[in-house]
């Protein structure tokens, strides 16, 4: 009892040394999801690695720190961020600010919205009362960022439009102590299309986390593709996508975890409609001292789903990564057809992997397959390389890049495959030095 | 005349002391053709790996000079650079790297060696086409990832594809004949026939005879229990084929 009582009081330490308003709204449902969920937090633990989804990745020095939101004026030239390359509408976010000053609205395009979260709760009821919050679950960083989120972006494609631009969410985060929310949703209409970049970039912050949260509403027949790029310095990240698939739909995520000194994916897609396709894919290269954990969830609800599931670590010197991927079928999902598989290179003795793949399966007509193989770096095909004069360096380079491209070799969208392949060159290149 | 390579009195290891190569000696001079047998497990491709430069293996003893060089002292990739080409026994796998982008990497690194600019793509490209015809790699193959989902004899084909196209100095081909077919074995001696010049020199590592009907080797040594026992000229195959290794081995310890 007076462990909880101690637990219980950790969260409200926490949120005493949260320098951030909490949010209110004058939408009724919007209000009531935020009250409810504040009531959850304070009912709850902080994670601790007592807690199964959080046995491996050590989050609670970042929980023991005081954070402020800092809104920030300052000027950036965002043309520095390789991924403004990729030819897109993109909405800079600085500390979970949105910054109109900053963003280029390229194209607009009928029916094609993309609107301030802010505004959108009132401009948009009916998608918010829809929506919103419909996706997420009950977690501790879900619930942290519904009730203290600062801004985001509402976006909506119409039926059967297909949106011509990408639309890029860059989110950059400065100052030391900081903290980052923002909260999206986006809602794809019957037969439209979509394509989202996400990079979460920083600029000169430091004890610095970050909690975004996205739904996303992939309805009948539409589709959406998904990368997601995170790079940067000493911070933290916690990173939540919640996807919603309709019939015939499809969804491709790209994920690419390059650096950070943490990161925590909860990426979760639930096909509510029939015949879906869902591709989730992942990347991370941890780095010395650094920790990356995906958290996967596929949760097949209808039937004749197909999803394929790739993720791929290469671990360097002194890193940890935690992969853990469940998918789950209901016995309503007869003919779900699900592949996970996980394969992780350590580069050295040094590195950590904790992979755990689950199925978990109530139908009986379902072909679902999992795998997962960590091993160490082909010294083999290094020694291949070098035996036909190719040095020690770009053998070892060709290498991982062999074993990435796979996964980055999936993103469609070649600006952004090309964006992304620039990204881990640049991540390998220093963790060669 | 100089040689190319020289080896004197080498000995190997493995890291936990286990001793394999025990004092080989041998020299080849351009031009040359020379012929490795031996019972498995003699040593002839822990041999061949400590020549393309392998780091499992420890040279406790001995020197190798090359062209003029200590061999030993160079990294692999400069042993490639300066003409050393190894034909593996066990061509690897990778999967990811394309064939063509990994020779063109060679190429240019082993030009840069050099201080030579990059090759140009219709240069290369012309190369490529010239050099898989003398092995008859199939066209598609080219663009696969490197070995992977090849067969066994497309494997080999593709080692003599890359040494065609890298033009060695000096090449060891480790039982570069061992799987293949009569035809196979033709095409891959046609290859090494083909390349063989008074600049360069071959070491033909192989356990059977029938290679050496194709490719004609000047000397033919015997390796057992990672020394040289026997060296002479190429009807010593022959009577290796018909008597085995035995009589051998019987006259190294009764010696
Ligand atoms: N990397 C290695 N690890 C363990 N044993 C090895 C290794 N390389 C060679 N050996 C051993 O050394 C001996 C010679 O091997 P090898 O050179 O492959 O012979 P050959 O090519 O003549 O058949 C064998 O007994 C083999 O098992
Ligand atoms: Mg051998």
């Amino acid at each position: 009892m007076e462990a909880a009582v101690s637990e219980k009081n950790s969260v409200s330490v926490f949120l005493e040394n949260l320098d951030v308003s909490e949010n209110t709204s004058n939408n009724s449902y919007v209000s009531e999801v935020i009250s409810e969920a504040k009531d959850r937090l304070l009912n709850s633990k902080l994670p601790n690695k007592k807690q199964e989804s959080w046995k491996y990745s050590k989050i609670a020095p970042w929980l023991k720190k005081k954070y402020c939101c800092s809104r920030s004026n300052e000027d950036f030239d965002i043309s520095a961020y390789a991924s403004t390359s990729v030819n897109a509408n993109t909405l800079v976010f600085v500390n979970g600010y949105y910054r109109d000053d900053l963003s280029i609205l390229r194209d607009s395009q009928n029916g094609v919205i993309i609107q301030n979260m802010t505004e959108a709760v009132d401009l948009f009821k009916d998608d918010i009362d829809k929506y919103y919050n419909k996706a997420k679950d009950a977690s501790f960083f879900a619930d942290l960022n519904t009730v203290y989120h600062t801004n985001g972006v509402f976006i909506k494609v119409d039926e059967n439009v297909i949106a011509e631009t990408t639309v890029h969410l860059l989110h950059i985060q400065t100052g030391t102590g900081t903290i980052a929310q923002s909260r999206n949703l986006v809602i794809l209409e019957k037969n439209s299309k979509l394509d989202i970049l996400e990079s979460q970039l920083e600029l000169n912050a430091s004890d610095s986390i970050s909690n975004h949260l996205s739904e996303f509403f992939v309805n009948e027949n539409a589709l959406l593709n998904y990368t997601l790029i995170q790079k940067g310095g000493d911070n933290a990240a916690i990173h939540s996508n919640y996807f919603i698939q309709e019939d015939f739909s499809k969804l491709n995520s790209n994920v690419f975890s390059l650096q950070k000194k943490f990161i925590r994916n909860n990426h979760s897609v639930r096909t509510v409609g029939t015949d879906t396709e869902t591709r989730l894919n992942g990347s991370f290269m941890p780095g010395a001292n650094e920790q990356f954990d995906n958290r996967t969830l596929l949760d097949h609800r209808n039937v004749r789903g197909y999803s394929e599931e790739v993720y791929k670590g290469i671990l360097f010197e002194k890193s940890n990564a935690v992969f853990y991927g469940r998918i789950f079928v209901d016995q309503k999902a007869q003919q779900t057809n699900a592949y996970l598989n996980n394969s992780n290179i350590l580069m050295d003795d040094s590195a950590r992997m904790h992979s755990k793949p689950e199925l978990e399966i109530y139908a009986d007509d379902v072909k679902c397959s999992h795998g997962s193989a960590t091993g160490d770096f082909d010294t083999e095909a290094q020694f291949y390389l070098q035996a036909r004069g190719i040095s020690l360096d770009s053998a070892r380079k060709m290498l991982i890049h062999a074993f990435m491209n796979e996964v980055s070799g999936k993103i469609e969208n070649i600006e952004i495959r090309d964006v992304v392949n620039s990204y881990m060159n640049e991540r390998m290149m220093k963790l060669d030095q | 005349m100089d040689s190319i390579i020289k080896i004197k009195n080498l000995h190997a290891e493995l890291s936990d002391g286990t001793k394999i190569l025990n004092g080989v000696n041998l020299e080849v001079k351009p031009g040359e053709i020379h012929a490795i047998m031996g019972p498995n497990g003699s040593g002839k491709s822990t041999l061949a790996s400590v020549l393309a430069g392998r780091e499992d293996y420890i040279v406790t003893e001995g020197e190798v000079e090359y062209n003029g060089m200590d061999l030993l002292d160079l990294s692999p990739e400069d042993r490639a650079r300066e003409g050393v080409f190894l034909a593996f026994q066990y061509p690897v796998e990778i999967p990811g790297v394309s064939n063509i982008n990994f020779l063109k990497t060679s190429i240019n690194e082993i030009r840069a060696y050099k201080g030579e600019g990059p090759i140009s793509a219709k240069e290369f490209l012309g190369m490529v086409s010239e050099k898989s015809k003398l092995v008859e790699l199939d066209n598609k193959l080219k663009n696969r990832s490197v070995n992977e989902g090849f067969s066994g004899g497309e494997k080999k084909r593709n080692e003599i594809f890359q040494m065609a196209m890298l033009e060695p100095k000096l090449a060891i081909l480790d039982e570069t004949d061992s799987g293949l077919d009569i035809d196979a074995l033709r095409i891959v001696a046609h290859g090494v026939n083909t390349l063989k010049s008074s600049e360069n020199a071959s070491i033909v590592i192989t356990h059977y005879q029938r290679l050496l009907d194709y490719i004609v080797p000047d000397i033919v040594h015997v390796l057992w229990n990672g020394r040289i026992i026997k060296s002479g000229p190429k009807e010593l195959a022959l009577e290796l084929e018909d008597k085995g290794y035995d009589w051998l081995k019987k006259e190294v310890i009764t010696e």
